[in-house]
């Protein structure tokens, strides 16, 4: 009981120094922002191809709609219910006259951005040297690491969950109240693999930032080469190695839950007999709960075995 | 009572040896490790500090094996010749964090930081960041964050290099004081006359190798008449060649060179306690701002080509 009510006592005093360290040190580097940018640029470009296309905020508004309890319902051309079409394209891209668009989950610049943010983190305490001062601090090389961890963490999902209610509302809108409320799911499910997705790829590239030297570089190709291209390469139990597998399987539940009509295919989950490779929800938690803590555990020992 | 203690210790880098057979007891008191760049002084200071292992050899620190020791950490200041800084953070907030380290409370941490940094005349900058610090300053902070906690080791490398003449002086006082506390307080320096006013005793180490060890005096004796280069920088420029006049005036000074593009002036002396004594009452009575004063220090290498040829220190 001692042990634990001074490992929490020791956490409240030092996590907010470090946290408000990280987070300094992430929003006012220049790349952040770079990749923020990048990020919201879809967004721009499909909010310009809606208002042009349905002719709000200012212009004739194009949309077809009805009354319904009160509230405006829009349907396009077709006759379809506009929000349940704009949910199913911002979560797997937009066809436009420019070419495909991606959707909210997370892309490359998503990808680029956790990279960014937990390589930094961890290599610039080595390129300033402050690592050297750490390890000579009452400071535990596992402190240092989940620390610095967990505020990437916080930082990240603040970050993208920012952005993912900011796109969910910008393009939602065009579906009216009726539509952004309608779809509160899809949003919902987006944040909690935004939150699945960030507490396992911050802690597999904090990993790399710590027994690495090119962090940045290492784990862009771990994830181009390993967690991109293994899953649709591999329809076998191989996948299993894969963070991708483990969040596909909670992303496909999370759709069918939806009713969009899915097929596992579409998430590389069936094998070559055509039988399904999903592993259950909370077991996918479970495990990249599990990853996590592993990856922190060896980064730990990796910083505290290093030599100065 | 504090003790350092390394038992025939080598450390290899692969086929390079940071340090080689060395054997070394330091107790409380000032301990100085004097030797040229790439002497293996660093290499000695980090295994002492846990940051290095030995290849062969031990290394024992207060009874202890100091390579990632928790416990051992508490007990440990370290003053790194590098700058080693979070650059966005102000001077107190940097001595302050890695207070709570130590687990002092934010208001503990606060004022312990407040108090140490006064101490060392940073009273009105600690609330400035410190990428806005002069090379004084940074060493200042860097003291501050080793010292705050008020450590019964501590281990300065190269503490006076960049450091203008009163920062030098306000470390020098520092030092003494804390020897008298009884702790052990170990500099590391390339230039003899850094520390042979403070150190009782001084560690020559050259090419990882311990080549003397022995009280000050008599390594004085062997210093005396070797010839010494010595840079001094005005803080204005045009005080140059007032600087060059005068020092012409002075028989221990050997040749005088102005360095326009450096904004120095290069002194050579063969005299150089003479030298060291009477540099600081010149500059202060022609009233000549200094920004550094430094050293090649070439004559350490003379000395240790004095000291191979002869026993007296092996």
């Amino acid at each position: 009981m001692e042990i634990k009510n001074d490992y929490f006592e020791r956490f409240k005093n030092l996590f907010p120094p470090i946290y408000k360290d990280c987070t300094y040190r992430i929003l006012s580097n220049k790349l952040t922002w770079i990749m923020l940018i990048l990020l919201l640029l879809p967004t721009a470009l499909l909010l310009y191809g809606g208002v042009q296309q349905y002719g709000i905020l200012g212009f004739e508004d194009k949309r077809d709609y009805q009354m319904i309890d009160g509230e405006k319902v829009y349907y396009d051309d077709s006759g379809e219910l506009m929000h349940e079409l704009l949910a199913e394209d911002i979560f797997y891209g937009f066809s436009t006259g420019i070419g495909e668009l991606p959707g909210f989950t997370l892309g490359l610049f998503g990808i680029m951005l956790i990279i960014m943010i937990s390589s930094e983190l961890i290599g610039e305490e080595y390129t300033a040297k402050t690592m050297n001062i750490l390890r000579t601090t009452p400071i535990t090389s596992f402190e240092i690491l989940a620390y610095r961890y967990l505020s990437a963490v916080i930082t990240t999902i603040s970050i993208l969950g920012i952005y993912t209610i900011f796109f969910y509302l910008m393009i939602m809108q065009f579906s009216g109240i009726h539509g952004i409320l309608n779809e509160l799911e899809v949003l919902v499910l987006v944040l909690k693999l935004i939150i699945l997705q960030s507490i396992a790829f911050v802690g597999i590239f904090c990993l790399f930032a710590a027994i690495t030297k090119k962090a940045f570089i290492i784990s862009f190709a771990y994830w181009l080469l390993w967690e991109n291209a293994v899953p649709p390469l591999s329809p076998n139990i191989v996948q299993k190695f894969t963070i991708t597998h483990y969040l596909n399987s909670v992303e496909f539940d999370g759709v069918d839950e939806l009713g969009w009509g899915i097929s596992e295919s579409t998430y590389y989950l069936l094998n070559s007999s055509g039988d399904s490779l999903a592993t259950e929800p909370l077991i996918s938690i479970i495990i990249l709960t599990f990853v996590t803590f592993l990856a922190l555990l060896l980064g730990a020992k990796g910083i505290s075995r290093k030599e100065f | 009572m504090n003790e350092v203690i390394l038992q025939n210790v080598t450390k290899s880098y692969g086929n390079v040896q940071g340090v080689s057979g060395l054997d070394l007891k330091i107790n409380p008191g000032i301990t100085g490790i004097l030797g040229p760049n790439g002497a293996g002084k660093s290499t000695t200071m980090k295994l002492i500090l846990g940051l290095s292992r030995p290849s062969i050899g031990n290394v024992s620190v207060n009874g202890v094996n100091p390579f990632d020791n928790f416990e051992l950490k508490k007990t440990i200041g370290f003053v790194a010749e590098y700058d080693c800084f979070y650059e966005h953070m102000t001077g107190i907030e940097y001595v302050s964090y890695f207070l709570r380290m130590h687990d002092f409370n934010q208001e503990q941490a606060n004022e312990l930081a407040r108090e140490e940094l006064t101490e060392l005349g940073l009273e009105e900058a600690m609330h400035r960041r410190i990428r806005t610090y002069s090379r004084g300053m940074r060493q200042k902070a860097k003291v501050a964050r080793a010292t705050a906690f008020n450590p019964s080791i501590l281990v300065l490398d190269e503490p006076f290099q960049g450091a203008d003449p009163s920062t030098r002086h306000l470390l020098m006082k520092k030092m003494e004081k804390w020897a008298q506390d009884e702790k052990i307080v170990l500099i590391s320096s390339h230039i003899l006359h850094d520390v042979e006013n403070l150190t009782d005793s001084i560690v020559l180490i050259n090419n990882g190798r311990m080549l003397a060890s022995g009280d000050r005096h008599e390594i004085r004796k062997l210093m005396a008449n070797i010839p010494r280069k010595v840079m001094v920088a005005p803080t204005d420029k045009k005080a140059l060649r007032t600087i060059a006049k005068r020092m012409l005036d002075e028989v221990w000074i050997t040749s005088v060179n102005i360095d326009e593009k450096n904004e120095q002036i290069i002194l050579e002396t063969n005299q150089s306690e003479k030298f060291y004594s009477e540099l600081p009452n010149i500059i202060h009575k022609e009233k000549i701002g200094v920004k550094k004063i430094s050293s090649d220090d070439d004559s350490l290498d003379s000395l240790y080509e004095k000291l191979v040829g002869g026993d007296q220190w092996k």
